[in-house]
C-alpha cells in the first residue's frame, strides 16, 4: 500500500519540510494513481486489438476529440477512445505538476526534472498518435508501451522526491547503506525494464502465443524448433525467471542487512508479492490464449514491478546522489524551519476544537434511537414493543441494501426477460439469510453492543430479548433463507449465502475484536449479496457477477473508514482496534479509504469491459468514483469530522447511484 | 481526410520524415492507375464468336469445422440487428455436405496477350447489420470499389493489402459512402474492422474479368473465355488455394472440381 508514502511517519517527526510540498507530494501520488489508470486503459487498447478502431487522429471519426459523442463509443472504440481520454487527463494534470513543481520546488534539478516529465509525456501522446495514423507498426507500437514505462517512472520518481521522508533523507540514515545494494537494485530496474521492452515487442509482433503451452513450451523444458516469433517469446519467459531470481536475491539482501529499514524493506516485500501476482497473470494469459482482461492486468502489473523496484533503487540511492539538492532546499526554507511536517490544526488529538463533535450531529443520532429505552422498559411498553424487537434484530435498514444489492445483481444477471416471481424468491432468500445473520451477529456481540453508546439500546443489550431466543430465532432466519434459495434459485447462490453466513459470524464477528483488518474481512459478506442475486439469474459468477462484486467490495472500506472515524471513541470503548482507534491520528483510516476508492475508479468501469453495462455507465462510473476518491483524498489530507461526514454521505450516495444507472444502461 | 492527411504531414517531417511516406498516399488517382493497368496487357481483344467456357465447383473432402462464434454484445446495435447466437461465415458448405461456397476461382495465369477496358461501374461493399456483404468478392485495378455504411452503429474500414496502400477509413454516420480504387493486381486483400473484431471481407484485385465466388452450392462459370490453355486458382479462407491446368479450344466448355480437405484447426 503506502509504497511512495514516507517512512513510518510514528518514528519522529521530520525536522524541516516546506508545507507547499505537502500538497504537491500528494498531487504527485494522486499523478502516479491516474498513469496507473492510464497504463490499464492503454493495455486493454492493444489487447483487444483496438488500436485502429478510431482511424484518425487527434481527432476522433472527424469528431474533436473531447467532443465526440459518448453514444459512439461502442465496442472497441470505447478503449481507443477512452484511452485517448485518459490520457488527456493525464497529460493535463502533468503540465499541472510541472507548473507547480516550477513555482514551489526549491531544488533545481528537480524543476527540471519535472519539465522533463513534461516532455515525455507530450512525445508520449504524438507516438500515440502516428501510431494509430501508420496503422501500427510494431516499431512505434512498442516505443510507445516502452515510453510509457519511462513517464510512469518519471511520475513515481517525483512522489518519491517530494515525499517527507526522502527530504528527511529517511532519517539521516541513508548514508549507511552500501554499494552492493545500490548496484542490485539498479540492476533490478534495468532488468525489470528490459523485460517489459521484450514483452512489448512480443505484444506488437503478436508472438503473445507464439508458445502455446506453459510451463513446457512445446510440450518440452526448451522448444524444438524455432522462428522469430518463438524466440521472442521465449526470451520473455527466460527474463521472467531471471528477473525472479534478481528480485528474491534482493529481497533476501534487503532483509538480511536492511530489516530496520522500512523504506527499504516495504517496497522489497511488495515487489515480491508483485512478481509472484506477475508470473501467475503471466502463465495465465499463455493458458487463457490472451484473454483481454487476464493480459491487460499482467501489463499493469508489470508496470508496477518496474516503479517498485524504481523506489528502492531511488532509496538506496538516496545517501550519495541528492545532497547538493536537499541542501538547497534546507537553505531555502530558513524561515519555515520551525514549522513541524504537519500542520497542527489538522491534528484531531493536538487540536481539542477538531474533536469536539458537531453538536447537530449527535443530536441528529440520539434521535434517531428509540425513545423511552433508558430505563428497564414497563411492562406494557416491553409486550407493545415484542413483534417490534425482533424485527429490529434482523438491522432492516442495513438489509435494505442487501435487498438492493441482490435485486440489482439478480436483475444484471439476467440475460432475457426478468422473471418477477423468482427474482422476489431469490431476494427474499438472500435477505432471510442476511437478517438471521444479523439476529446471530448480535447474540455474539450482546455484551461489546451494551458498551457502545451507538448499540446500547439494542433489544439484546437493553433485555428485551434474550439471547436463547435470538438464536433461535436467527438460525431459523437463516435456514429458511437458505433453502428458499437452494429450492428456487440454484445450489451457487445458496453456498455463496451460506459462506455469507460463515464469513461473516465464523470469521468476521471474533476477528473484529481482535485486528483491524477485519474491516477487509467484513467487507466479503458485505458485497456477496450482489454475486448471490447475480448468481440466482445468471446461474454461475462469470466476469459480470465478480466485477459486481469487486465494486460492493471496495466501495466498502472507504465507506467504513469514514464510519470508524466518527465512531471511533466508541469502538475503542467497546476494545475495537479499528484503525481510527490504533492510529488516532487518522492517517491509516485515511490512507486505506484512499487506496481502496483509487481501486474502486478501475473496477467501477469493469462492468462496460465485461459487457453487463454501456458507455453512459461508463461516464457516469468514472465521473462519480472520481468524485469518491476526491472525497476519500480530503478526508485523508485533513482527518477532521466534516470530511469523514462528506465522505460517509459521498459513499451512501455512490453505491445507489452506480447501481442504477448500471441496471439502466443494462446491455 | 483531408485533415488527417495535414497531420500526417506535419508530423512525419517533424519526427520521423523517412516513414511519411507509407501514411498519406492511401488515396490513389483512379484514372493514372487505370492507364497503367491497361497498358499492362498485351493489346490483343477476346472474340466473344470464339470463346467457351470452364465452369465447375468447388467441394470439401469432409466434415468442415464449425464455424467459430462471435459475440456482438459490446455493440447493441450489433446485438439487434442480428440476434444470438452468431457465428463466423468462414465455411460455407452446401446442403448435399460437399460444395464449399465463399471460395474464389480465377484464371491466374494464361491471358498475358489481352488487355481488358476498365469498368467504369463501381463495385461495391456495405457494412449492413454488422457484417460485410458480400464477404467475398473479386473487382479490378482501377475499378472503384464503393464503401457504405448501412448500419446505424460506426465502422471503420481498414484494408490490409501487401501489393497497394492500406488505408483505414471511418465511417460514424448511417449513410456514408466512400470510393476507393487499388492499382495494383492482389489476391486477396483482407478487410477488417477494428471496433467490431469479428467483422472481416476479402476482396480480390485483377486486371481481367475472369473470376467467380462460388456459391453456396458450390457452383462457379467464367464464361467468355478465349481459347487456350489457363492456369486457374481457387482461394479459400481457411483452406488456402487448389490450382487446376485447363485448355480449351473454340466455344468448347470444361467442367474443373477444386477438392478442399479440412484442415486441423490449430493456431499459427
Amino acid at each position: 500500500m503506502g509504497l511512495v508514502g514516507p517512512a513510518r511517519p510514528t518514528h519522529q517527526p521530520y525536522p524541516t519540510y516546506l508545507p507547499c510540498l505537502t500538497m504537491l507530494h500528494r498531487f504527485a501520488k494522486f499523478l502516479v494513481a491516474c498513469t496507473v489508470l492510464l497504463i490499464l486503459a492503454g493495455s486493454l487498447v492493444t489487447s483487444h486489438d483496438a488500436g485502429l478502431s478510431v482511424p484518425d487522429w487527434p481527432t476522433s471519426y472527424g469528431w474533436n476529440m473531447f467532443t465526440f459523442p459518448p453514444s459512439m463509443w461502442v465496442a472497441n472504440i470505447l478503449y481507443e477512445h477512452g484511452h485517448r481520454l485518459i490520457a488527456s487527463s493525464v497529460g493535463f494534470l502533468t503540465i499541472i505538476m510541472t507548473v507547480w513543481l516550477w513555482m514551489a520546488e526549491p531544488r533545481r534539478w528537480l524543476r527540471w526534472f519535472g519539465v522533463a516529465t513534461l516532455g515525455s509525456v507530450v512525445a508520449q501522446g504524438l507516438l500515440g498518435g502516428l501510431t494509430v495514423l501508420f496503422f501500427l507498426p510494431a516499431a512505434i507500437s512498442t516505443a510507445h508501451a516502452g515510453l510509457a514505462e519511462i513517464f510512469f517512472c518519471m511520475t513515481v520518481a517525483i512522489a518519491i522526491f517530494t515525499s517527507p521522508g526522502w527530504i528527511a533523507g529517511y532519517h539521516d540514515a541513508s548514508k549507511d547503506i552500501g554499494p552492493p545494494l545500490r548496484r542490485l537494485a539498479t540492476f533490478a530496474t534495468l532488468l525489470i525494464y528490459t523485460q517489459i521492452l521484450v514483452g512489448a515487442t512480443m505484444r506488437h509482433t503478436g508472438a503473445g502465443l507464439a508458445i502455446p503451452d506453459f510451463p513446457l513450451m512445446f510440450g518440452h523444458v526448451i522448444p524444438d524448433h524455432w522462428s522469430q516469433g518463438i524466440a521472442i517469446h521465449f526470451t520473455h519467459r527466460v527474463g521472467a525467471l531471471l528477473v525472479t531470481l534478481t528480485i528474491l536475491t534482493l529481497f533476501a539482501h534487503v532483509w538480511s542487512r536492511y530489516r530496520h529499514r522500512p523504506e527499504l524493506t516495504r517496497p522489497a516485500a511488495f515487489i515480491v508479492a508483485l512478481v509472484a501476482v506477475q508470473v501467475t497473470l503471466g502463465a495465465l494469459t499463455v493458458l487463457s490464449k490472451r484473454d483481454p482482461l487476464v493480459n491487460s492486468f499482467h501489463v499493469v502489473c508489470g508496470a508496477m514491478v518496474l516503479t517498485t523496484s524504481l523506489v528502492l533503487t531511488l532509496r538506496a540511492w538516496r545517501g550519495s546522489i541528492a545532497d547538493r539538492g536537499l541542501r538547497n532546499a534546507d537553505s531555502h526554507d530558513g524561515v519555515q524551519s520551525a514549522i513541524p511536517i504537519r500542520n497542527p490544526i489538522h491534528n484531531p488529538i493536538r487540536n481539542p476544537q477538531s474533536t469536539i463533535r458537531n453538536p447537530q450531529w449527535r443530536g441528529a443520532r440520539v434521535k434517531a434511537t428509540p425513545a423511552g429505552a433508558t430505563a428497564i422498559p414497563a411492562p406494557e411498553a416491553r409486550r407493545a414493543t415484542g413483534a417490534a424487537d425482533y424485527f429490529a434484530l434482523t438491522k432492516p435498514r442495513l438489509n435494505v441494501l442487501v435487498v438492493a444489492t441482490s435485486a440489482a445483481g439478480y436483475y444484471l444477471g439476467v440475460s432475457g426477460g426478468v422473471d418477477a416471481r423468482s427474482m422476489i424468491e431469490a431476494v427474499a432468500g438472500t435477505a432471510l439469510v442476511a437478517g438471521g445473520a444479523a439476529v446471530l451477529n448480535q447474540v455474539y456481540e450482546r455484551d461489546t453492543d451494551a458498551l457502545m453508546r451507538r448499540t446500547r439500546m439494542r433489544p439484546l443489550p437493553a433485555g428485551r430479548v434474550t439471547a436463547g431466543d435470538a438464536r433461535i430465532f436467527g438460525l431459523a432466519l437463516s435456514l429458511a433463507g437458505l433453502a428458499l434459495l437452494a429450492a428456487r434459485a440454484n445450489w451457487l447462490s445458496a453456498g455463496l449465502a451460506l459462506a455469507t453466513l460463515v464469513i461473516y459470524l465464523v470469521v468476521y464477528t471474533p476477528m473484529k475484536l481482535r485486528t483491524s483488518l477485519a474491516t477487509l474481512v467484513g467487507a466479503v459478506p458485505g458485497a456477496l449479496p450482489a454475486l448471490i442475486g447475480w448468481t440466482a439469474s445468471h446461474g454461475s459468477i462469470a466476469y459480470g457477477g465478480a466485477a459486481l462484486f469487486a465494486i460492493v467490495f471496495l466501495w466498502q472500506m472507504p465507506h467504513f473508514m469514514a464510519i470508524a472515524w466518527l465512531y471511533r471513541e466508541d469502538y475503542g470503548k467497546a476494545g475495537f482496534p479499528m484503525l481510527p482507534v490504533i492510529d488516532p491520528e487518522g492517517r491509516r483510516a485515511g490512507r486505506q479509504a484512499v487506496w481502496y476508492s483509487i481501486a474502486l475508479v478501475p473496477v467501477s468501469l469493469l462492468p462496460t469491459y465485461v459487457g453487463i453495462a454501456g458507455s453512459v455507465y461508463f461516464a457516469a462510473a468514472f465521473v462519480l468514483s472520481i468524485t469518491l476518491l476526491v472525497l476519500a483524498v480530503r478526508f485523508s489530507s485533513t482527518r477532521k469530522d466534516a470530511e469523514a461526514r462528506a465522505l460517509f454521505f459521498g459513499s451512501i450516495t455512490y453505491l445507489p447511484l452506480i447501481w442504477i444507472i448500471m441496471m439502466a444502461n443494462k446491455l | 481526410m483531408r485533415l488527417r492527411n495535414t497531420w500526417v504531414g506535419l508530423l512525419g517531417i517533424a519526427l520521423v520524415g523517412t516513414l511519411a511516406c507509407g501514411g498519406g498516399s492511401s488515396e490513389t488517382k483512379p484514372a493514372e492507375s487505370a492507364a497503367t493497368a491497361a497498358a499492362a496487357g498485351g493489346g490483343a481483344k477476346v472474340d466473344a464468336a470464339t470463346a467457351g467456357n470452364v465452369k465447375g465447383m468447388a467441394v470439401i473432402d469432409g466434415a468442415a469445422p464449425k464455424n467459430e462464434t462471435i459475440k456482438m454484445n459490446a455493440d447493441p446495435v450489433c446485438v439487434k440487428a442480428n440476434g444470438t447466437p452468431q457465428s463466423q461465415e468462414t465455411y460455407m458448405v452446401a446442403a448435399d455436405g460437399k460444395g464449399l461456397g465463399n471460395v474464389f476461382v480465377y484464371v491466374k495465369d494464361g491471358l498475358d496477350k489481352y488487355t481488358f477496358d476498365t469498368p467504369t461501374e463501381s463495385a461495391k461493399i456495405d457494412q449492413k447489420d454488422c457484417r460485410y456483404h458480400p464477404h467475398v468478392f473479386g473487382m479490378r485495378v482501377g475499378q472503384p470499389l464503393e464503401i457504405l455504411n448501412s448500419d446505424p452503429t460506426l465502422h471503420n474500414i481498414h484494408a490490409l493489402p501487401k501489393g497497394n496502400a492500406e488505408f483505414n477509413n471511418g465511417q460514424p454516420i448511417q449513410g456514408m459512402k466512400m470510393s476507393h480504387t487499388f492499382d495494383k493486381p492482389e489476391v486477396m486483400v483482407p478487410f477488417k474492422c477494428d471496433v467490431h473484431g469479428w467483422m472481416n471481407a476479402y476482396v480480390a484485385v485483377l486486371n481481367h474479368p475472369y473470376f467467380m465466388v462460388t456459391d453456396k452450392d458450390g457452383k462457379f462459370d467464367l464464361p467468355n473465355l478465349p481459347p487456350g490453355t489457363y492456369t486457374l486458382e481457387a482461394w479459400h479462407e481457411k483452406l488456402g488455394t487448389q490450382v487446376a491446368t485447363v485448355t480449351i479450344g473454340a466455344k468448347e466448355s470444361k467442367d474443373v472440381t477444386f477438392t478442399f480437405k479440412p484442415v486441423a484447426t490449430a493456431t499459427n
